[in-house]
């Protein structure tokens, strides 16, 4: 339980899509969802599901895995999917001449959805399989820099996302151990409204919060004796590289979302 | 962003979005029947309290860093358009009730502070929904505004609020001991609340 959490959905191979830079996956990603959006047609539609199926097959990560990833969303995809069917207007689809309610038009439009939701995510899971939550921070922090000149904390975010997911382990103990304990005394967290359970949270989170602020505090000691004084002027063990593989990637992209752009409009 | 820039608060709000992650993994349920992907989580608790004791703008920051990191690690399926939906709704309740409670520092501020806290975030949810699930997921506006009534007022009025009514039981306590642990181990300067 505390592996998966620990590296998030990181799963550590080999591949050219883990070798990259975070800084072009980061931007190959958001220009991938707004791609995803803006396809429009079959050609469209063929061509963002390639793409997609594409990068999967270069993160070299296991299909299963990102059809647990799937899992989630198979509700709310059917969910629209029977509104859709029923409340789009069109022609009506008959079936032994009942009419069903439902509509060809809506019966496409579900389809549309269900490919476009099924691939945002497995885009998006391309991501967090193939690059660390640490190096991710690292290419968020570098990506935002140009906008600290104009007070955006870019360091300072970034820092926090590291100290966030670097403590998450420890204080997923933490719960565990001060939740047991509390259970020892007679807490009972699983029974009851909303309002009782939300009420049996407190004799768990006021200790949980104490010792994060007194981690919070030893760490902060610890930084500052260590003369830490902000991101200005401050190296790293692991710097991040721009190599030939993003350059590549980064041509490849541009031609694609520039190919998506143009069948969107041409048609 | 000058208020930001020490240490101490750094790691405190670093290690505040690391518990509105963990709270997000230990406790989540469905509110509503019928509604299983409208889940109830106290991920904002930590928030809320930061921005009581920090101020608005470190609680717009904190929301973003914790929406990220739950992106990155326990909600990963939710995708950008999840972290985004949380940092609209979450960031509009910090910086109402961050806005009020900075002005009035009472009891009296911060009930008020969590009340509108409440009603904003729930007002901005519904314009968020209206906007973004037909793009997000085809549905008909229609269909979305005719679910505003039933399941997307009433879910974000309860989970905002049980959220509000925690932070204020809890913040009651920890701000005490924090402050009062503060004024043992420093003894004299910076012990206002403000300064932590």
């Amino acid at each position: 339980m505390l592996k998966d959490i620990t590296l998030g959905q990181y799963f550590p191979i080999d591949s050219p899509l883990h070798k990259m830079d975070p800084r072009t996956k980061i931007l190959v990603l958001i220009f991938m969802l707004v791609a995803i959006f803006i396809a429009d047609g079959i050609v469209g539609y063929l061509a963002v599901t390639f793409f997609t199926v594409f990068i999967i097959l270069l993160s070299k990560v296991p299909f299963k895995l990102y059809f647990r990833g799937l899992k989630p969303i198979w509700f709310i995809i059917l969910f629209t999917g029977v509104l859709n069917l029923f409340l789009t207007p069109g022609t009506k689809i008959y079936l032994w001449e009942h009419s069903t309610g439902m509509t060809w038009e809506g019966l496409i439009l579900a389809g549309k959805m269900a490919i476009r939701l099924v691939l945002l995510i497995l885009a998006s899971s391309a991501l967090t399989y193939t690059t660390s939550p640490i190096s991710l921070t690292d290419g968020i922090e570098k990506l935002l820099l140009p906008f600290s000149k104009i007070g955006l904390p870019a360091h300072e975010l970034a820092m926090m996302m590291s100290i966030a997911i670097r403590f998450i382990p420890t204080l997923i103990e933490e719960t565990e151990k001060i939740s047991k304990a509390q259970q020892a005394r007679g807490a009972d967290f699983e029974s009851g409204n909303i309002i009782k359970r939300a009420k049996a949270l407190v004799p768990m989170l006021v200790p949980l919060f104490i010792s994060a602020f007194r981690r919070a505090d030893d760490l902060a000691v610890a930084m500052e004796s260590r003369c830490y004084r902000g991101g200005n002027g401050r190296t790293r063990l692991n710097p991040i590289h721009f190599k030939k593989v993003d350059l590549w990637t980064a041509m490849v992209f541009v031609i694609f979302f520039g190919a998506v752009i143009a069948l969107r409009f041409v048609s | 962003m000058k208020e930001i820039r020490t240490a101490r608060k750094l790691t405190t709000m670093g290690l505040m979005a690391a518990i509105s992650v963990i709270l997000i993994y230990f406790i989540h349920f469905p509110i509503l029947p019928g509604a299983a992907f409208l889940e109830y989580d106290p991920a904002d608790i930590p928030i809320f309290i930061c921005t009581f004791l920090f101020g608005p703008i470190s609680g717009l920051l904190l929301t973003v860093v914790a929406s990220v990191v739950q992106g990155l690690t326990v909600s990963a399926q939710s995708g950008i358009i999840g972290v985004m939906m949380h940092i609209f709704a979450t960031g509009s309740f910090v910086l109402v009730a961050g806005l009020i409670y900075r002005r009035s520092r009472t009891k009296k501020g911060a009930l008020l502070a969590l009340i509108f806290g409440v009603i904003v975030m729930t007002a901005t949810m519904c314009i968020w929904n209206v906007i973004f699930t037909p793009i997000y997921s085809g549905m008909p506006r229609q269909a979305v505004i005719a679910m505003l009534p039933t399941a997307i007022i009433p879910f974000n009025l309860i989970k905002s609020g049980v959220n509000a009514l925690v932070t204020a039981v809890l913040y009651k306590k920890i701000s005490v001991l924090v402050f009062k642990k503060k004024l043992d181990e420093i003894g004299t300067a910076n012990t206002s609340p403000t300064h932590l």
